[in-house]
């Protein structure tokens, strides 16, 4: 815990101060793996259930559309890999649940080969923006805009896909570019910057003549050691480097964009349009480069890999769809036997309950957990301790919420704030006793959404 | 049934790996000093109170959750605290049954009545002890001198806590007792109560742990001498100056163990703080005009009851609210 002075209106910012220990400690080399003989697409995302538009047995192209969401804004679902739609069926998601989902067989033979990665020239705003339609870029950290509708600056992209009471329509004043890790633990945006800082450099006068910001923001955590050439390259292109304390929720955006420009997002929505501002992290701004520039679709998914029993700690990439007990198969075997599986990090991430499950573009992180490294809740009453209170970033007052939420008084817990909670984990990080913070908070939420529908 | 190949639970997966039983333990340790001078000037009979009245306050805990048939929950800490805490309030020179009276009540009444750990609304240490002080006042009122066992000579400028002279005497009466003695505690006093330097150093410890957060102990100690000074500023012949009044007494006891119990006081930053001066005013009202000597275990044990309202006093959350659609 710390707090930092910074702007005006945000005096400062509570959280979890983590250290990101020896900067030289991860090793960014990213292992390619091989096309996977079975790649899974669950037809779920953000935004909503998918509809396939092939059926069994049809043969795919990598790169093929082969699922469109539930409106026009929604990126469709690219086939990942070229071969045979050989079911679909229900399968387990990388968010611990179930859904239905494309399998498609494999065939050994590069679709997308050397000579489509030719450079394009941009084109016009517009055809930017539709060339990252077409990539179906999807991002790790939820967002209620899909990222070419929240970079696309007014006029460029088609009216008739905004919905009217949206704030999409508003100019768009600031661009943060988040090259801030999410989570204590995890190192994939900071390996990005240290080994494709060039291409993050060119993809910046993109983003910035795609949104028109006049304020252009480079995010990174303090301690993190950025090449000459890199930062001279921020500046030529007048854009501002933001040194953010390494503390646990600043990366995301309800918190970072009150940092960063003492702007509040609206509770539940989160939606930084609303108040002009987009942010974008490093990842997915070089995947808009390869879908602007490249023409190339987003199908190729970097997850970091960790099994802290077992010192494993690396980066992969791979398909969209493989699964994961093919993805471990690649690497070495674990001293470990794993007990708990986490997609999604330590913090934020969902359990699997079984390792035939597909990584999508959402998934950042796996981890592996053995035994003694699981944590176990308790259903001890509160004791008010407060650390929760001093460590929450969003000011609230978690005890009393759990215990609101644990007792049925949902609308008492609506009151002070419940939805201004963005589940971040840090009061159940903290409480000495050990209780389900978000669980309650999730299921207060729960239960004031089904009364609602009720009413 | 088969059983799951893995753990399936909401995040987080991590946790700082703190628990009750560290937080209590920190407690304790930072009791220790306050311990040693309680034997350090009142000898073993001290240790002897706080002994009977931990061992009290346990056994009470335990036979109480064994009778309604929850967890026993001991293992905890906190009614070992409570039971020191309690010891610390009394003089050495106390009846040993009143301290097992005493723990009894507070484990019983004070916390356990409520519902146990989290839920007691004022702090179980000083509801013993209201108890035995309503009950059995001039039992407790045998105040042994300090007699240190090396270093110090004895403080003999006092046979009455500083404040008990000060209130049958006035301030003729207190004021050549040198602060050293006060600081130190070469007085007499209740065992935990009389040595500021002990009760700082722990103090100063659950404030580096981060156990405690400086708002309350601050305000507390701070409104109490600003109270003081004001009226010792308007006469000083007939109100005391305000350091001594800070530093006899319970208030550093108070201000660093008592009032930022968990669970009985406020938690958020300005609840803290109105907390705290409530406690230094209410105090310094008691001592100056109250028939009580010592205020502050009322002054907390009111401020408990305001502590659900300074509660309300929150800063604002985070997000715009905007219509849920």
């Amino acid at each position: 815990m710390g707090t930092i002075n910074f702007g005006e209106s945000m005096k400062c910012i509570k959280g979890l101060s983590f250290s990101t220990g020896n900067e030289m400690a991860f090793d960014p080399a990213i292992k390619n793996l091989p096309i996977p003989g079975r790649a899974v697409l669950p037809l779920t995302s953000f935004f909503g259930k998918m509809t396939p538009l092939v059926a069994a047995g049809d043969s795919v192209q990598a790169g093929q559309i082969v699922a469109k969401g539930p409106d026009k804004l929604c990126p469709p679902l690219l086939a990942s890999v070229t071969g045979q739609i050989s079911a679909i069926q229900p399968w387990p998601t990388p968010d611990g649940d179930e859904s239905l989902s494309l399998v498609i067989d494999s065939i050994e033979e590069d679709g997308v080969g050397a000579e489509d990665a030719a450079l394009v020239s941009d084109g016009d705003l517009k055809d930017m923006i539709r060339r990252i339609r077409g990539s179906g870029i999807r991002e790790v950290e939820p967002s209620p805009w899909p990222i070419a509708a929240r970079l696309a600056q007014p006029g460029s992209f088609p009216a008739g896909l905004i919905p009217p009471e949206s704030d999409l329509g508003q100019p768009i004043d600031c661009l943060i570019i988040n090259g801030m890790d999410t989570q204590p633990g995890l190192w994939m945006r900071k390996a990005a910057i240290r080994t494709r800082g060039e291409e993050i450099l060119e993809s910046i006068p993109l983003l910035t003549r795609l949104c028109g910001a006049s304020r252009i923001v480079f995010a990174v955590p303090k301690g993190h050691v950025l090449s000459d050439g890199f930062v001279q390259g921020l500046r030529s292109h007048s854009v501002e480097l933001v040194y953010c304390p390494t503390m646990y929720p600043l990366a995301l955006a309800p918190v970072l964009v009150p940092f960063l420009t003492g702007k509040e997002l609206p509770r539940a929505t989160m939606d930084t349009r609303s108040v002009g501002t987009v942010v974008i992290d490093v990842i997915t701004a070089l995947k808009v480069l390869e879908a602007i520039r490249y023409s190339k679709p987003a199908l190729d998914v970097l997850v970091q890999i960790t099994a802290p029993a077992s010192g494993l700690d690396t980066l992969v990439s791979v398909k969209e769809g493989t699964l994961l007990e093919d993805i471990l198969k690649e690497l070495p075997p674990l001293s470990h036997k794993t007990a708990k599986v986490i997609c999604g990090g330590p913090f934020l991430g969902e359990t699997l309950y079984q390792l035939n499950v597909p990584v999508t573009q959402e998934t950042a992180s796996i981890i592996l957990q053995s035994e003694h490294e699981v944590t176990r809740y308790s259903s001890l009453a509160c004791v008010s301790c407060g650390y929760c209170v001093r460590h929450c970033p969003m000011k609230l007052l978690p005890n009393e919420l759990s215990k609101l939420c644990e007792y049925g008084k949902f609308d008492v817990a609506e009151r002070m704030d419940l939805y201004s909670c963005i589940e971040c984990g840090i009061c159940a990080y903290v409480c000495p006793v050990k209780r389900p913070m978000v669980q309650f908070m999730r299921f207060g939420k729960r239960e004031l959404e089904l009364e609602r529908k009720q009413l | 049934m088969k059983k799951p190949a893995f753990y399936v639970s909401i995040p987080p997966h991590l946790h700082s790996g703190d628990s009750l039983q560290k937080m209590h333990l920190e407690t304790i340790l930072a009791l220790v000093p306050a311990m040693f001078a309680g034997w350090f000037y009142f000898g073993w009979p001290a240790l002897m109170i706080i002994l009977i009245s931990a061992v009290t306050a346990l056994l009470t805990e335990y036979l109480w959750q064994k009778a309604i048939g929850r967890d026993v929950q001991i293992n905890d800490g906190s009614a070992l605290i409570t039971g020191i805490l309690l010891g610390f309030l009394m003089s050495a020179g106390s009846p040993w049954w009143t301290a097992i009276i005493g723990a009894f009540v507070a484990i019983l009444v004070g916390k356990q009545l409520f519902g146990g750990l989290g839920s007691h609304p004022f702090n179980s240490a000083l509801v013993g002890w209201t108890f035995l002080s309503l009950s059995y006042k001039d039992l407790l009122a045998n105040f042994p001198t300090p007699d240190p066992h090396f270093l110090l000579a004895p403080g003999e400028m006092l046979s009455d806590p500083a404040l008990a002279t000060f209130k049958g005497g006035g301030v003729g009466e207190i004021i050549d007792v040198p602060w050293k003695d006060l600081f130190l505690g070469n007085v007499p006093g209740e065992i935990g109560t009389v040595c500021v330097l002990a009760i700082l150093l722990g103090g100063a410890f659950l404030l580096y742990r981060r156990r405690i957060t400086w708002h309350i102990p601050l305000s507390f100690i701070a409104s109490a001498w600003i109270f003081a000074f004001i009226f010792w500023q308007i006469d000083p012949d007939t109100y005391a100056p305000p350091t001594f009044h800070i530093l006899t007494g319970w208030i550093f006891l108070g201000a660093f163990f008592l009032a930022p119990e968990k669970g009985t006081c406020p938690v958020t930053t300005p609840g803290m703080i109105l907390y705290g001066i409530g406690c230094g005013v209410i105090t310094m009202i008691i001592r100056i005009w109250g028939s009580y000597v010592e205020g502050v275990a009322f002054a907390i044990l009111l401020m408990n009851a305001a502590t659900p309202l300074l509660d309300r006093i929150k800063p604002r959350a985070l997000g715009r609210v905007k219509e849920i659609a």
